[in-house]
């Protein structure tokens, strides 16, 4: 049993809900209703944010599958001193990271580059997710940029707008992919974030901004092609 | 362009605005500098459209839809709980003790 199943913590604690106290005495009395409402609202997205952390559909179901199983072991010393829900997505985000570990000593070297190629790019140059038409030289708009808001909702939200927005997070460096589909996929607070991802509010808020940055940049080659 | 206002004010610049549209849509900014970041946008049509940007950004990242649970991971699932129950949910929490359909599960 690791440390990442106890929910001290020392962010700002979200102390468990009303309505999530009451679940989690009724798991304990081994009620399925409460592990059905459970997974039904949150196996999905934490499959989607387990992907984050692994190269491959089946690796983030069976993680999922561990994490819950975790959670249900330790389960009597769950204290409420954190949500539920950001205590079992900790307990997923360390179980990911440990199989990630595991898996790179067998990881084909192809699959083994791309999940390192992700995890380096914090250093990525901030100027060139500028807008195109701000010129970094001068600091000084050369034109206003355009407004998307105006453009038709069935453009914006295209299938094909979306998907390119997906693959673009997918592209993005684990720690900027897992804040940013809790932030604006998952729409979790901050504080919510940092209690799961045991990280510091302003490391949250760099992270999210340049995630946030290279999905408008993504969005701008999408809705404007003859920019830049 | 206003930048030249803003350089010459107290107001922000736009590189400035940009770089902290975050903290503001977070509401993580000193009141004062919320009023200077406003102000800068109330004259700047450049940065009060990448503001709009941004949220457009936020709102079709949010419209990206959830991966769907199929029923047979589901079925598995309950299983284990099940057996989780049965196998006197007071010995759960201690180390080393799985029963077998979560051990099958870890296998997997």
């Amino acid at each position: 049993m690791g440390p990442e199943e106890s929910d001290h913590t020392g962010a700002k604690a979200q102390p468990a809900r009303d309505g999530e106290t009451s679940l989690v005495d009724r798991l304990r009395e081994g009620d399925e209703g409460a592990f059905v409402e459970l997974i039904d609202r949150y196996q999905a997205p934490l499959e989607r944010f387990l992907r984050n952390y692994l190269p491959s559909p089946d690796l983030a179901e069976d993680v999922a599958q561990e994490t819950w199983v975790a959670m249900l072991q330790a389960l009597p010393r769950f204290e409420g001193r954190s949500s539920l829900k950001t205590w079992i997505f900790r307990i997923g985000a360390n179980r990911a990271q440990a199989r990630m570990r595991r898996e790179r000593r067998t990881l084909s070297f192809s699959a083994l580059k791309s999940a390192m190629t992700r995890d380096d790019d914090e250093s990525a140059d901030i100027e060139q997710l500028l807008p195109s038409a701000f010129s970094a030289e001068t600091g000084m708009w050369a034109a206003p940029p355009a407004r998307w808001e105006d453009q038709p909702e069935t453009k914006l939200l295209s299938d094909e707008t979306v998907r390119h927005v997906r693959e673009t997070i997918e592209q993005l460096s684990t720690m900027q992919a897992a804040v940013i589909t809790l932030r604006d996929m998952e729409h979790w607070t901050a504080p919510e974030v940092c209690e799961a991802l045991e990280i510091s509010e302003a490391n949250q808020r760099v992270l999210l901004h340049r995630a946030r940055m290279k999905v408008r940049k993504a969005l701008e080659s999408q809705l404007e092609p003859d920019a830049s | 362009m206003n930048s030249q206002m803003s350089r010459a004010g107290q107001g922000f610049t736009c590189h400035e605005v940009i770089r902290l549209v975050t903290d503001y849509l977070d509401q993580v900014m000193p009141a004062a500098d919320r009023a200077r970041f406003e102000a800068h946008l109330q004259g700047c049509d450049g940065c009060d459209g990448y503001l709009e940007q941004i949220r457009t950004a936020i709102r079709v990242t949010g419209h990206v839809p959830p991966e769907t649970l199929p029923p047979e991971a589901r079925e598995r699932l309950l299983d284990a709980f099940r057996e989780w129950k049965t196998a006197e949910p007071a010995k759960a929490g201690r180390n080393g003790w799985l029963p077998g359909k979560l051990r099958q599960l870890f296998k997997r």
